[in-house]
């Protein structure tokens, strides 16, 4: 590591691991992700766009099951074709009687579960944030059956997700009005992920010299004491922060201990963080102005740590529901959320940019690590939604849904897949956990039809 | 006709007065017995007369306290009292509060994922820091072993921190920490543990309120070390200093006078002005940087930003501690704090480096609401916003919260265009009677200050038009015209409503959470009380800290 900045390469795999000071925990995962095995999808990896994609009609692919193109907002995906499964506006998502205000709809797309009753009170402050989703999103569903054992259970990345801090405006939910709040610093997510190479002073390495454990068993014995003391809702709170204390116990027991060599791979820390020292730079990474560069940052780490077997599910939240931010980059002067309602043409752009910079970047980055006989993207179930369909009517009928990788040899892809009717979206969430093997026909508290059979899971 | 449509939503903005008279009904039954408020385990809520109000209300009027988890403003702050960190070690690290109606309180939001480490990595940064200071740090007495003073301060620093004494097992694994690493290495190592750990800890973290049985069924009453703790919170944003922490060892925070002597000492010190900052930013909903269009406004950028925020921290702060504190001032004061970045917004001369207290002309500006920070907040990128600014006045001045917008197609208010004011945009989307039922609401008193522009700087003319500003105030207490924001702030400053609307504001910053009925009923009539004495800030801080609803609360 003579650069902080530079290539991190590694031949050996294990070594890099424990250079990085977390890979240990990793070590009883390796072999099946070394082994040759196409049998089940090893990960997954979620993007999430806000506030609509424009105009519909510019969206969804032409064409027929086998033979189709891209659309307009959809174009850089042209390349990717065959490792895509295209759908068309035929998910319908519409909770509470059509259309619906942001936060809830961010909550329902990947929890299929209902929002939370507003709070009691007739403030706008409060109840304009909205309220939050009563169930598990589908990825940490997932993430509790393959993330078990990594040193990161899941990851929630954002870029210009500001407003996922408020009550509602979180995609991504541990349990029932649970959210969990996307990272927004990139700089955070590195050191977490990446410690030894973390470069500020403090972050990190404190935990790490020895006396990590003995610290993590005062707190968790504190906050046992405390439980016992106060209501259940508190309670409650006080056990997912006991989790978050064993979790972090966990990953620092198995930092010393010692791995034997293996065969090589692609497990390197990203090569072109942005610069940290610059304070200018620091402060300007603002979705304004930066979101391409601060996307494809999240996403550099996002596929090293998946490389590295640090963690196997990954939720990306690019921009923010209700985003107040005006993507100057592209010349929009207006706040994003002003767009999605008085400018089809800009969202579609806007949509169009977060597609090729974002999630064809991630694929493009999945492709160029191989693993067995395929790469990465083939052994990982890949998915881009947003939280509306026509972002100006609030509405999550027509939701966008493109599913991409071989999810381990699970997914043929390539294709353009009709139902020739609308299906609930939850029928999509029920056969995404099928497909990493869960016996389930439903999820959510959304009626569902059950799997989509054009998937064969 | 929209007319029904107006209805609907002037009554349910209404709603929430309605809701503030729930429980104020009994009133005079309660026992108005001398007000000796002993702490003997008698004291009621009502019984002690505290402010001099009583609400009967039913068992299940009271709220149980939600436990807060420190913000991380006051985490920095508590550090500082603590150790005299002066860095912002959490505010750069930990996620953003979660706030409620506004005020952060981490009621809800748990820490979960990656949270505990993120809390280590800030304990460990600061205890490296401490320790760089450790004889200032640990204030050993003279001829004391290492160990002897390193367990010494350990339990005078949890006294603090936790605001109250640790227990003897919590001080047996902080202690052991301590020797085991000043022995693996050194003293200095040893004392840096303890201190990491103590500020990872629940009790340190986290503020439980769960008081002491009332002889009134599901009314529990706070401990001395509780009412200690919210007192320093509310009026430090603080952990409390060990004078506070022994008037509640003795028994003198079970009174009302007890209390009322701390606030008042408590508002002397220094430590008041980060609550008056706190509040007064939080209240104005001032955080993150509102973006602004290049073109339209060149010349604002970051630094123009924070000083406008600063400049709003101080008008409170001023209007507060140097003047009266009444609504007039605070409403109406022709001042503003202005710096070199602020020069060009406000348009005066700055001669001096920092911030000088500047008169404005009282016929154009006046007041918080009128504050550049303020008026470029509610704002677009490009304009003005009348919309977001009447909604503000509606709803955090006068506790009158419209509806959010209908959610199925919005109908865009037309673009900004260099022949229509925004007067004459907004009455053309309020031709739809579906946005003309709330626009009409809260519109007009959003254009009473399109004197100013999206950056707050005063305007004479909109793209060389005529600005008509004037317009009826109306569903207040306080209803009549208004020529401009000047008029409009002059008549809200004499409004129960608002004052009212204030009081509540202060109390849920205070206590974290939404006012239950009972609170509501105590609220509502401490204000009563002081309309015709003169309603004073400063007044209201000292009231709401002695008032039943911030020294009892709901049974677990």
């Amino acid at each position: 590591m003579s650069n902080r900045y530079g290539a991190i390469n590694f031949a050996d795999r294990r070594a890099f691991l424990r250079a990085m000071g977390v890979g240990a925990a990793a070590a009883p995962f390796i072999p099946l992700l070394e082994a040759q095995a196409a049998t089940a999808p090893q990960r997954l990896v979620i993007m999430v766009g806000s506030n609509g994609v424009g105009r519909l009609d510019q969206f969804f692919p032409k064409g027929d099951t086998n033979n189709f193109t891209m659309n307009a907002t959809t174009q850089s995906l042209e390349p990717y074709k065959k490792d895509l499964i295209c759908f068309g506006n035929e998910f319908d998502g519409r909770i509470m009687g059509g259309a619906i205000p942001h936060p809830e709809a961010a909550g329902n797309l990947l929890t299929a579960s209902a929002p939370d009753s507003p709070p009691p009170d007739k403030d706008a402050d409060t109840r304009n944030k909205g309220t939050r989703a009563t169930g598990p999103s589908v990825d940490q569903v997932i993430a509790k059956l393959i993330g078990k054992g990594t040193a990161f259970e899941s990851l929630a990345l954002g870029c210009g997700s500001q407003s996922a801090n408020q009550l509602g405006g979180s995609i991504v939910y541990r349990g029932s009005k649970d959210p969990i709040v996307a990272e927004l610093n990139v700089f955070n997510t590195f050191d977490r992920l990446f410690p030894a190479g973390a470069m500020s002073g403090g972050t990190g390495k404190g935990l790490r010299d020895g006396d990590g454990a003995k610290l993590m068993d005062a707190v968790s014995k504190s906050l046992t004491s405390l439980k016992g003391r106060v209501g259940a809702e508190d309670s409650r709170r006080l056990d997912a922060h006991l989790e978050s204390v064993s979790a972090l116990k966990a990953r620092l027991e198995t930092i010393s201990q010692p791995s034997g060599g293996g065969a090589g791979g692609a497990c390197a820390a990203p090569s072109a963080m942005p610069p940290r020292n610059n304070t200018a730079v620091f402060q300007s990474l603002l979705p304004a102005k930066y979101l391409k560069e601060i996307m494809q940052t999240n996403v550099d780490m996002a596929v090293a740590a998946m490389a590295c077997d640090l963690t196997r599910v990954v939720v990306f939240q690019v921009g923010a529901t209700t985003a107040l931010w005006p993507p100057v980059f592209m010349g929009l002067r207006e706040q994003l959320h002003d767009v999605s309602h008085k400018n089809a043409d800009g969202m579609s752009k806007y949509t169009a940019y977060t597609i090729e910079h974002g999630f064809a970047y991630l694929l493009k980055k999945m492709k160029s690590i191989p693993e067995g006989n395929g790469t990465m993207l083939d052994n990982s179930a890949v998915v881009w939604s947003n939280e509306f369909g026509d972002g100006n009517a609030h509405s999550m009928a027509s939701l966008p849904i493109i599913a991409a990788g071989g999810a381990g040899g699970k997914w043929k892809t390539g294709r353009y897949i009709r139902f020739g009717r609308r299906r609930r979206h939850v029928d999509f969430l029920v056969s995404l956990c099928r497909t990493f093997g869960m016996d389930v026909t439903k999820f959510g508290q959304d009626p569902t039809a059950g799997p989509i059979a054009e998937l064969g899971v | 006709m929209p007319s029904h449509r107006f209805r609907t939503c002037a009554l349910l903005a209404s709603a929430f007065a309605l809701v503030s008279d729930v429980g104020c009904t009994g009133g005079t039954s309660g026992s108005q017995d001398s007000g000796d408020g002993q702490g003997d385990g008698s004291d009621v809520p009502g019984a002690a007369g505290s402010d001099g109000q009583v609400c009967e209300v039913p068992d299940d009027g009271w709220a149980v306290a939600p436990m807060r988890r420190l913000t991380a403003a006051e985490y920095d702050y508590a550090v500082a009292d603590l150790l005299g960190e002066t860095r912002h070690v959490a505010a750069d690290t930990l996620d953003a509060d979660e706030a409620i109606s506004g005020f952060a309180a981490n009621t809800q939001v748990t820490v979960g994922g990656g949270d505990a480490e993120k809390l280590a990595n800030v304990a460990r940064a600061v205890a490296e820091d401490a320790v760089t200071r450790l004889n200032e740090v640990l204030k050993c007495a003279s001829g004391q072993s290492n160990e002897a003073c390193a367990l010494s301060f350990i339990e005078r620093f949890t006294r603090r921190a936790y605001r109250r004494k640790a227990t003897s097992d919590e001080l047996g694994i902080l202690n052991q920490l301590y020797k085991d690493k000043a022995a693996a290495t050194d003293h200095t190592q040893g004392v840096r543990l303890a201190i990491e750990a103590v500020l990872q800890q629940a009790p340190f973290l986290y503020r439980p309120i769960i008081g002491a049985k009332t002889p009134k069924d599901g009314v529990n009453k706070l401990t001395g070390e509780e009412l200690a703790s919210r007192m320093s919170f509310f009026f430090w944003s603080s952990v409390p200093d060990d004078e506070l922490l022994d008037a509640a060892d003795d028994g003198q925070l079970d009174t009302v006078e007890g209390l009322k002597s701390h606030a008042e000492r408590m508002m002397k010190d220094p430590r008041f002005d980060r609550t008056l900052q706190s509040f007064a930013l939080q209240w104005l909903g001032l955080g993150n940087e509102p973006q602004k269009d290049d073109i339209a406004y060149p010349a604002f950028n970051t630094e123009v930003w924070r000083s406008a925020k600063s400049s709003v921290a101080q008008f409170f702060s001023y209007v507060v501690k140097e003047t009266d504190g009444s609504l007039e001032n605070l409403f109406t004061s022709p001042v503003v704090f202005a710096d070199q970045q602020l020069a060009t917004t406000y348009g005066m001369t700055v001669k001096a480096n920092g911030f000088e207290k500047t008169a404005t002309d009282p016929k154009r500006r006046g007041g918080v609401f009128m504050q550049a920070a303020v008026l470029a907040n509610l704002a677009g990128t490009e304009e003005s916003s009348p919309v977001k600014r009447g909604v503000f006045v509606r709803s955090k001045l006068l506790c009158q919260s419209p509806p959010p917008p209908p959610a199925n197609g919005v109908a865009a208010i037309a673009p900004a265009s260099p022949d229509k004011t925004q007067r004459q945009r907004l009455e053309e989307h309020r031709k739809n009677p579906t946005c003309a039922a709330c626009h009409a609401f809260f519109d007009p008193l959003g254009l009473a200050f399109e004197h100013f522009d999206g950056v707050g700087a005063y305007r004479e003319k909109e793209h060389g038009l005529a600005i008509d500003s004037s317009g009826d105030l109306t569903e207040s207490d306080v209803d009549g015209p208004f020529a401009d924001g000047v008029e409009l702030m002059s008549r809200l400053q004499g409004s129960q409503v608002v004052a009212e609307c204030l009081t509540t504001q202060f109390y849920r910053f205070a206590v974290g959470r939404l006012e239950s009925p009972a609170d509501a009923c105590v609220l509502k009539r401490l204000t009563a009380s002081m309309m015709g004495q003169g309603y004073s800030v400063r007044e209201v801080f000292t009231k709401v800290a002695t008032s039943d609803a911030f020294r009892f609360v709901g049974r677990i």
